[in-house]
């Protein structure tokens, strides 16, 4: 634009949409639904160790209307699931969703009368993490994954809304 | 014969239907009718003092007559012992609550009662614990089968179907 | 659903959960305010029912080990060795003293890892953010000694019936005495920064208090138990696994309040690394599981070179440990009191009816009687002390 040439290093340009990402994707807040095992693991993560902060998504929130990522963790009853769909429904958009352990994804090992047989036969899913629990790094290399999403939205064009019956 | 268990049929004479000592720990077997009357003695009175009730424990025999055993497992924490008291109870009938001789005895008899259908007689609050209220059938009984009468698409009742809350 | 039939006119209904940052897990607790006090309180449970003892009756002795990983998740490898050991005794037979000896260690270990993580987040609810780090850097050390002899950080299946699934390794012991070194540094850390700070006193003296009667009543096991007054303990009166060979004391509390359960889990830690110390110093040589060809799977060399091993090792994969018909119910003392198993055989390489006796269970239903009359914020801290955890509240 040539804006460069006479205000120096002052500003840089660049697209809104890149903008609105980079903002996004670096400060996740997220909401920890956790139930079970894996949340004793996501505990690990944001602990010392692994530190959940270096990826900006340390700030948990456990209000659905301040947080936009939802981090399911651990078996979902059916007496829960109503409970996780509001949660889900209150949180206001931008909003992602990571399905952390195979009982989330699933139903994992419970294949019994009363889990759900996976969280996305009621509402949609990002990122699905593999294990039972998952390790710490698996829980933060989903998160990067969320990222790399992220980074490919518009915010001109509507967030793809999966629709769920 | 142990100690703990000849005290007992000393105590209450033909109230004890049997007697097991094979396995560990013994236990004894009353009928449903004496229940709270032994019950009420193996707390309060001096060689017994079972002052903790840690567990009841439905079994499901199927086919059988009559259905169901309870198992009421105690623990003294004066004495050191522990003892399993049984009683037989068929599939209308109901066994009496406990809850005025433990008070921890409440949550266990609402167990016993959402996951077999064992009526409580004179339990306060007897309500389903576990499964939410709208749920269908007693998961432990035997002829329930472990993925549910339902299919899995069909478990979850969406939110705005359920009936709405008091609150 | 929930009613308070003797509700008064002017008071208020709060709902804490089943979402929220202090039930750790899936709890929903109605609390019928007055101003900010709580006149009653009513209880949800289940929300984490996934029924496990029904999946019991299909699955082979072994096969249930698994599931029991996920009962007490804070605290795997403690539900491992208190199952093993009911069927164990069930099927009458000791494992060899190595076995125990290395059960010891590894259920001491836990125990401070599920003290760990009991006081780092009831703080946290408390308002104390810095502790939680601490501890959470010692529990992971104590995850990194248990993926070095198990594999798996939290889902362990650490024992087998009649014994381990496998021995610990050569630098077990020396992995042990580091840890014996580092985790009194936190626990003195955290001590400095909580027992005697008044805020923290402020919060947690005189608050959700049981009477020894009440808490005897209720059926309370455990730390809870033991910050009420009454020194039982397990490992003490009814020992098991080889805790009669170790020294160790039971701290009690007085009042059996917050502050009394906070004490005794710190004691308890303290006396947790005696044992290990013990145990290390006189860890013995020889097998760690029976060798029974019908309890325990025979040596891999074995089964590749001759025919009955082979053989065992199929029929024992296909058909599984049979148990001569009966019941048993075994009670071992778990972090958070008395974790029993009331198993029923028929004969069958299933468990024909596997009750499990959740420590949680009695404790929790006695929170309305604690938290009467006192006020919002109060709630939490109890119900932080208390350490309910929902997998092995609602099975």
């Amino acid at each position: 634009m040539g804006i460069e040439e006479k205000l120096g290093d002052s500003i840089f340009t660049t697209k809104l949409d890149a903008l609105v990402n980079w903002s996004r994707k670096n400060s996740l807040w997220p909401l920890p639904f956790g139930t079970a095992c894996c949340a004793i693991e996501f505990m690990a993560t944001v602990g010392t160790r692994f530190d959940l902060a270096r990826f900006g998504a340390e700030a948990m929130r456990f209000s659905p209307r301040q947080s936009d990522m939802l981090i399911v963790a651990g078996t979902i009853s059916n007496k829960m699931a109503p409970v996780l769909k509001k949660i889900y429904d209150q949180m206001a958009e931008p909003k992602w969703v990571v399905s952390m352990g195979s009982c989330a994804t699933s139903g994992g090992i419970f294949d019994s009368y009363p889990t759900l047989q996976g969280i996305d036969t009621i509402i949609p899913v990002d990122v699905y993490v593999t294990g039972c629990p998952p390790r710490p790094e698996a829980l933060i290399d989903a998160i990067m994954q969320l990222q790399e999403i992220i980074k490919q939205e518009s915010v001109r064009r509507p967030r793809k809304a999966m629709s769920i019956k | 014969m142990s100690e703990l268990i000849e005290s007992i049929k000393n105590r209450f004479g033909d109230k004890i239907v049997s007697v097991q000592e094979d396995f560990r720990p013994r236990s004894v077997k009353v009928r449903v009718g004496d229940l709270v009357e032994v019950m009420t003695a193996l707390k309060n009175e001096e060689p017994f003092r079972f002052n903790q009730i840690l567990d009841i424990a439905g079994v499901d025999f199927l086919n059988h007559k009559p259905r169901f055993l309870v198992a009421y497992i105690l623990l003294s924490t004066v004495t050191n012992k522990r003892l399993i008291v049984e009683t037989d109870v068929d599939e209308f009938e109901a066994v009496p609550s406990l809850t005025g001789v433990w008070c921890g005895a409440d949550w266990f008899e609402r167990e016993l009662y959402d996951m077999f259908g064992i009526k409580v007689k004179g339990h306060p609050n007897l309500k389903r614990i576990l499964m939410s209220e709208d749920f269908e059938g007693h998961p432990l009984r035997k002829d329930f089968p472990v993925r549910g009468t339902t299919a899995p698409e069909q478990r979850y009742a969406p939110w705005d179907k359920r009936r709405t809350r008091e609150y | 659903m929930f009613t308070f039939e003797k509700r008064k006119k002017d008071t208020m209904i709060l709902n804490l959960g089943p979402s929220h940052n202090a039930t750790h897990g899936t709890l929903r607790i109605v609390l019928e305010l007055d101003g900010e006090r709580i006149v009653d309180a009513s209880l949800e449970i289940g929300y984490l029912h996934r029924g496990i003892e029904k999946m019991a009756e299909q699955r082979t002795y072994n096969g249930f080990i698994p599931l029991t990983d996920r009962m007490n998740y804070v605290s795997p490898i403690m539900n491992n060795i208190a199952y093993t050991l009911a069927v164990e005794k069930m099927l009458g037979i000791e494992v060899p003293k190595r076995g125990q000896y290395v059960r010891v260690i590894m259920n001491e270990l836990t125990r401070i890892a599920d003290h760990l993580v009991a006081i780092g987040t009831n703080v946290v609810d408390i308002g104390a953010l810095t502790n939680y780090f601490y501890f959470f850097k010692e529990r992971e050390r104590i995850y990194d000694l248990i993926e070095k002899v198990v594999g798996a950080r939290l889902t362990t299946t650490f024992t087998r019936v009649g014994g381990l699934a496998r021995d610990v390794s050569g630098d077990f012991a020396s992995s042990v005495r580091y840890l014996l070194t580092e985790i009194p540094k936190s626990i003195k850390d955290v001590d400095k920064l909580l027992t005697k700070n008044r805020i923290f006193m402020d919060r947690t003296v005189n608050v959700g208090a049981i009477s020894q009667e009440r808490a005897l009543e209720y059926g309370f096991t455990g730390p809870v138990l033991r910050a009420a007054g009454l020194a039982w303990d397990l490992r003490k009166k009814q020992p098991y696994s080889g805790y009669e060979n170790f020294d160790f004391d039971i701290p009690t509390g007085e009042n059996g309040d917050t502050y009394d359960r906070y004490l005794v889990r710190m004691e308890e830690m303290r006396q947790s690394l005696r044992i290990i110390q013990q145990a290390i110093d006189h860890l013995p040589d020889g097998p760690v599981s029976v060798e029974d060809p019908h309890i325990t799977l025979p040596p891999k060399e074995e089964v590749y070179n001759t025919m009955e091993g082979l053989i065992h090792h199929f029929m024992l994969i296909m058909y599984g440990i049979k148990a001569k018909p009966g019941y048993v119910y075994f009670g071992t003392e778990v972090a958070n009191g008395e974790l029993g198993f009331y198993i029923v055989s028929d004969g069958e390489q299933y468990p024909y009816r596997l009750k499990v006796r959740p420590p949680c269970f009695a404790i929790f239903q006695a929170f309305p009687e604690m938290v009467r009359g006192l006020l919002i914020a109060d709630a939490v801290a109890i119900l932080g002390s208390l350490n309910i955890v929902a997998g092995e509240l609602d099975r």
